[in-house]
């Protein structure tokens, strides 16, 4: 509110100094203390903020037609070197395309400069006409009658009167002023009225963020055409008027002093001003007639924007008028909905995976073909000897030991039953405890007791693809003293020495590791691989390749594998919880597909709407 | 001068292994007692990768950083199965029961709960994303492949149908095919760029 009135004070000074010279200073000495303190500073303020903008653009201020110069430019104009001059005062001189060029720019510039002024000053008298049609509207239906300016002359103070007379918008101005009478002065609004520092930065700062062309200028722009209007419009005789301003300013610095302790009322009285130039009563801040200003201009048909900067606009726009809004609570619900819905999706899964293990009573045999890869690992185990030796890499972590487990169990068992001594390895930390968990949860029956007595676990193998080179380099060398030895495996020196290489591994990486490796080595050994489902197809070009004499991947392929071998220990309990996992899986992948169609023809509907 | 000594170690040590590989059995001892030091190098290094671990988790818990209770988890438990170790033995086989008893479980919750979020995902993919070529594509690969995994259509026993399938089945080949090769040549133009002193980790 200081702020304002300082501003006041400072841009009547303004006016007064173009009419009659340095008159205002006289005033400015009465003024007391605080109030000449404030106008210093505003002052100051306007200094700073003018000097920036006139050295980052030229402002046109139309009021007097003429473009601001910049001193900063004209200063500089002073250290250009001369050879520039030169060069300047030729294109100016000469008719050249150099210079042609120019002042084609130049011509074109000034046009579009016009023209971008003629359509702001176009639009602001409509959204002003407008704003006081619905004002007038709202207050009439509200029941309330236009004010009468003569009745609030009593409670308007002195230098408020004082100040309208200075800018000729009191009714009992002298004849031929009649179009400065209290009817138009809501026309035209006088800029220091309108306008603070705060709202003008507040009103600067929605521009910006609105996206609008030369967001710094436009507000200053229309406010010195505002003021350039008032100046155009001034008739002759207020002119003279102005010159009784002189003596007035003593009076003015008087009332002022007084106002200083009155700023509640001025504040009232203010908001009163704003309210008879809209002919409502009620408070009409600045702020909000420049909010209302922007509000409506970005639908005003003469505004050309992008597609692209209008969805931009209204996404802010909706940003703002979210802000503040319980935009948590929504976000709470959509989480809790969130969690309901994988809630719901788990038991699902879980209701279809654990039925099958209380319904079925009877355990079948899985039904099909084996396939070639599975068929041939099966020959190459039954081709192995009785104690003939056969090294088995646990190659998997403990996450897939629930899949690992259930296919190379199966070979366990098949080996078990050919007496084959085993030998287990891993290039993982956990797959020495994995190794000996498998031998524990496949070898249950009593029957291969003493082939898991004579299971020898080498443990950890360190150093990784290097490890796996020298591994297959000299085998013995690869592990810690004594671990060889103690191992009972006099007949195997090298790896090629094994009558079997069987690689249980759920990655691609660590089987790579393995074949790129090891499997140059191995001359006369089969390796075999057993993989998870996941990489099966990665192996596949191993298998046709011959680098690979046989696999087995997949519960399903296990499954058959189980049935090829007679046996049904995880026949159809696992396999149908396996099935009805895999049928809910898809059957929820086919409702999301069915629901995208949906999404896709509403989409498509809002298109073709805002086309 | 650092620079240049790790350069020469690298192109040397390379071209050795790649000399001895292809005249082996012949210079078998030089490759194994390279790939020993490499060994011990690398152990050396996970080494201090696993003392960077702990002061770090150390530093955490002094410093009452935030969520500074799992990293007391962590060093917990690293010392409980390192003392369970050294005292038992790492082939012991109560020690062995005792680590699987707590990593199988943990970690194939975890993959429970990956397959789940899949599934959501999957559902969610579709629904927001409504039909793109994109979403399509990977809906009917990844339907068809469920539904053959079930294994429905191959208990018919059709042979028509078995014909189709296993043609189906042959599809990820070509691109598993693909991707084996790109990693091979990817392999081999790394180890060229080694060789030739392009490619210098070591130095940085």
């Amino acid at each position: 509110m200081q702020l304002g009135l300082a501003s006041a004070l400072n841009a009547l000074k303004a006016e007064d100094d173009k009419v009659s010279g340095s008159l205002f200073p006289e005033a400015e000495k009465d003024l007391p203390d605080l109030l000449r303190d404030l106008h210093e500073e505003n002052s100051s303020y306007v200094r700073a903020v003018e000097s920036s903008s006139v050295s980052q653009s030229s402002v046109v201020d139309e009021g007097s037609g003429q473009k601001v110069e910049q001193p900063a430019e004209s200063k500089a104009g002073e250290d250009i070197p001369e050879w520039l001059k030169k060069v300047r005062q030729r294109v100016g001189d000469e008719g050249d395309a150099y210079g042609d060029l120019v002042k084609k720019v130049s011509a074109r510039d000034s046009s579009l400069e016009e023209d971008v002024d003629k359509e702001l000053r176009g639009q602001f008298e409509d959204w002003i006409g407008r704003l006081r049609s619905d004002a007038q509207q709202e207050a009439a239906r509200d029941g309330f009658e236009p004010l009468d300016e003569e009745g609030l002359q009593g409670e308007i103070p002195a230098w408020l009167r004082h100040l309208r007379e200075s800018k000729g918008v009191l009714p009992n101005l002298p004849e031929g002023m009649d179009r400065w009478s209290t009817s138009d002065a809501g026309e035209k609004l006088p800029d220091w009225l309108g306008d603070t520092g705060e709202e003008s930065q507040a009103a600067t700062g929605k521009l910006k963020a609105e996206g609008m062309p030369n967001g710094t200028g436009i507000t200053q722009q229309i406010r010195l055409r505002g003021s350039g209007e008032l100046q155009e419009q001034q008739p002759l005789a207020e002119q003279e008027h102005k010159t009784n301003l002189v003596t007035e300013s003593e009076d003015l610095g008087a009332q002022a002093a007084d106002l200083s302790l009155e700023l509640d009322d001025i504040t009232r009285q203010m908001q009163v001003s704003h309210a008879s130039l809209g002919g409502a009563t009620g408070g009409l801040s600045s702020q909000a007639v420049e909010e209302g200003f922007w509000e409506e201009r970005t639908e005003h048909p003469m505004l050309r924007v992008a597609r692209s900067q209008r969805s931009r606009a209204e996404l802010l726009k909706a940003l703002v008028a979210a802000e503040g809004k319980p935009a948590e609570k929504q976000a709470a619900q959509r989480r809790r909905k969130t969690w309901l819905f994988r809630l719901l999706l788990a038991l699902l899964l879980l209701t279809a995976v654990i039925f099958p293990f209380l319904s079925i009573s009877s355990q079948t045999p899985q039904t099909g073909t084996l396939p070639l890869e599975a068929q041939a690992l099966m020959d190459s185990i039954n081709a192995l000897e009785s104690g003939s030796p056969v090294l088995i890499v646990t190659d998997y972590q403990a996450g897939f030991s629930a899949e690992m487990e259930q296919v190379a169990g199966l070979l366990i068992r098949h080996l078990a039953q050919k007496q084959v001594q085993m030998v287990l390895l891993s290039t993982y930390p956990e797959g020495v405890w994995l190794a000996e968990r498998l031998l524990d949860v496949s070898l249950t029956d009593d029957a291969f007791s003493q082939v898991r007595e004579q299971a020898v676990n080498l443990g950890f193998l360190p150093g990784g693809r290097i490890g796996l080179l020298s591994y297959a380099i000299n085998a013995q060398t690869s592990f810690a003293e004594g671990v060889w030895e103690s191992s009972n495996l006099e007949s195997v020196n090298h790896v090629n020495d094994f009558s079997m290489v069987l690689i249980l591994a759920d990655t691609l990486d660590s089987a790579r590791s393995w074949l790129e490796q090891t499997g140059p080595s191995l001359i006369d050994t089969p390796m075999l691989m057993v993989s998870s489902t996941q990489e099966a197809a990665m192996m596949m070009p191993y298998l046709d390749s011959g680098q690979l004499a046989g696999m087995l991947s997949g519960l399903r392929n296990a499954g058959l594998y189980e049935a090829a071998l007679g046996d049904t220990v995880m026949a159809s309990t696992i396999w149908s919880a396996y099935q009805a996992g895999l049928l809910v899986m898809a059957a929820l992948f086919l409702v999301g597909f069915v629901i995208g169609l949906e999404t896709n023809a509403r989409t498509n509907q809002e298109e073709e709407r805002k086309k | 001068m650092k620079k240049v000594l790790a350069i020469i170690t690298a192109i040397g040590v390379g071209l050795a292994v790649v000399i001895a590989y292809f005249l082996r059995p012949l210079l078998d001892p030089m490759l194994e007692l390279l790939l020993q030091w490499g060994i011990i190098l690398g152990s050396v290094a996970a080494l201090v990768g696993i003392i960077n671990l702990l002061i770090t988790h150390w530093h955490k818990i002094r410093q009452k950083k935030e969520h500074f209770v799992f990293s007391f988890v962590v060093l917990l438990s690293f010392a409980l199965s390192f003392m369970g170790g050294i005292v038992l033995g790492p082939q012991d086989e109560t020690y062995i029961r005792w680590l699987a008893a707590l990593q199988v479980p943990i970690e194939v919750s975890l993959m429970a709960l990956l397959a789940l979020t899949l599934t959501y995902a999957g559902f969610q993919f579709f629904r927001m994303r409504g039909w793109t070529p994109l979403s399509l594509a990977f809906g009917i690969s990844a339907l068809l492949f469920l539904i053959l995994d079930i294994g429905f259509f191959q208990a018919l026993e059709l042979p028509f149908v078995n014909q189709i399938i296993e043609f189906l089945e042959h599809l990820p080949l070509a691109g598993g095919r693909g991707i084996l090769i790109g990693i091979s040549l990817g392999a081999l133009l790394t180890g060229l760029r080694v060789l030739f002193g392009v490619e210098r980790h070591y130095g940085e």
